[in-house]
């Protein structure tokens, strides 16, 4: 009876939309100016000197939370990619092994696409409220603990946990730990910022449409 | 169905953002107490001079120096001391988050990235893990600065 009911172009255009799936202009639009507070953000904040203050976790939170879809993926490798050129290619190349620091990226862009995917777990409680900004804030928290730990896991596994360092587990942990604290204050100042901003944008009356659970009954 | 008026809602949701904000703001001090708390502390000056030694191994050209009144306890320090007496010059990085801390990037001219090889430091053959200016020295120890590639 689903497929059936997708075959008429309204009824697609509802699935994809229910799915997350449609590019839409607005979504588009709005993809892209997270891609650019994402880029921007990291750019500014490593030529500054401030390792762990960046703008890829709210980009990446907002893109699951508020876009979701395709978007999850799309939004923090687009970030990451571009970023990524400039630089390992221009600031540090080399510092690493290449093949090292392709593994190591498998476990970043992962990373960030793990937040995205919470984000997008809470897509049924953001609904376009200024309350929504508690709950983004709140899960930003541990979304961000969860990232250092994965990406701490991936650098030891991939680089520290080698020679010449040849540091433990728990050693590369135990260094995590200031830079980590740092992170997730980067991530209570920059989530409450960004999502009250595009929470009240998306909160317009030409906003899109709420997420809608996905359901075999629907015409 | 009974409706609250529209000042008794409005003054809710000032309400609601305030005691956000306040919540917001007592985390983020709280995090950046912990953070500060967290941080590698700077190592402080010796109390009696040390007796170290310095070696800067580069392309064909190796860099000697040894004091035996050093104050310089960082592997950072002892390099800047070494360069002061051997007249050679070294560049770096300031990084200030998590902590202060140095990225050093050329010794004697040559800076790093040349060919994928980088400044990196050895205390008595163990490999540098922290930053220069937080590796602490005792008498006796001995710092070789390479200019190689991250590799076993």
């Amino acid at each position: 009876m689903a497929f059936h009911n997708i075959l008429t172009l309204s009824s697609l255009r509802r699935h994809l939309d229910a799915n997350g799936l449609r590019f839409s202009g607005r979504k588009l639009r709005l993809a892209l100016v997270l891609i650019a507070i994402g880029v921007v953000g990291r750019i500014v904040f490593l030529s500054l000197r401030l390792a762990n203050i960046e703008t890829v976790m709210v980009a990446s939170l907002l893109a699951g939370s508020l876009l979701g879809g395709l978007y999850v993926v799309i939004v923090p490798v687009s970030i990451l990619l571009s970023t990524d050129v400039i630089i390992y290619l221009a600031k540090y190349p080399g510092f690493y092994p290449l093949q090292d620091v392709a593994l190591l990226a498998m476990f970043v862009y992962s990373g960030f696409v793990l937040v995205s995917l919470v984000g997008m777990a809470s897509r049924r409680h953001v609904v376009f409220k200024l309350k929504s900004v508690a709950i983004l804030t709140a899960i930003s928290i541990p979304a961000t603990i969860l990232y250092d730990v994965w990406t701490a896991t991936g650098m030891w596994w991939t680089i520290l946990g080698r020679p010449p360092s040849s540091l433990s587990l728990l050693q590369v942990y135990s260094a995590q730990v200031p830079f980590t604290f740092f992170h997730v204050l980067s991530s209570l100042i920059f989530v409450p910022l960004f999502g009250t901003i595009f929470i009240y944008y998306l909160g317009q009356p030409s906003a899109l449409p709420s997420p809608t659970p996905a359901s075999a009954d629907e015409p | 169905m009974k409706l609250r008026p529209a000042w008794n809602v409005t003054r809710h949701s000032v309400l609601m953002s305030l005691g956000f904000a306040a919540c917001l703001m007592v985390s983020i001090v709280g995090v950046w107490v912990l953070a500060n708390a967290t941080m590698p502390q700077q190592v402080p000056s010796p109390a009696a001079p040390l007796h170290l030694a310095l070696r800067v191994v580069e392309d064909g050209k190796v860099i000697e120096y040894s004091s035996n009144q050093s104050r310089n306890n960082t592997a950072f320090s002892l390099l800047l001391e070494a360069a002061r007496d051997r007249h050679f010059e070294v560049a770096w990085e300031n990084w200030t988050v998590p902590s202060e801390s140095v990225l050093v990037t050329s010794i004697d001219g040559l800076e790093g990235g040349d060919g994928g090889r980088w400044w990196q430091y050895w205390v008595n053959d163990a490999y540098g893990t922290v930053g220069a200016d937080h590796a602490q020295l005792h008498d006796g120890d001995v710092v070789e600065w390479r200019f190689t590639t991250y590799s076993p």
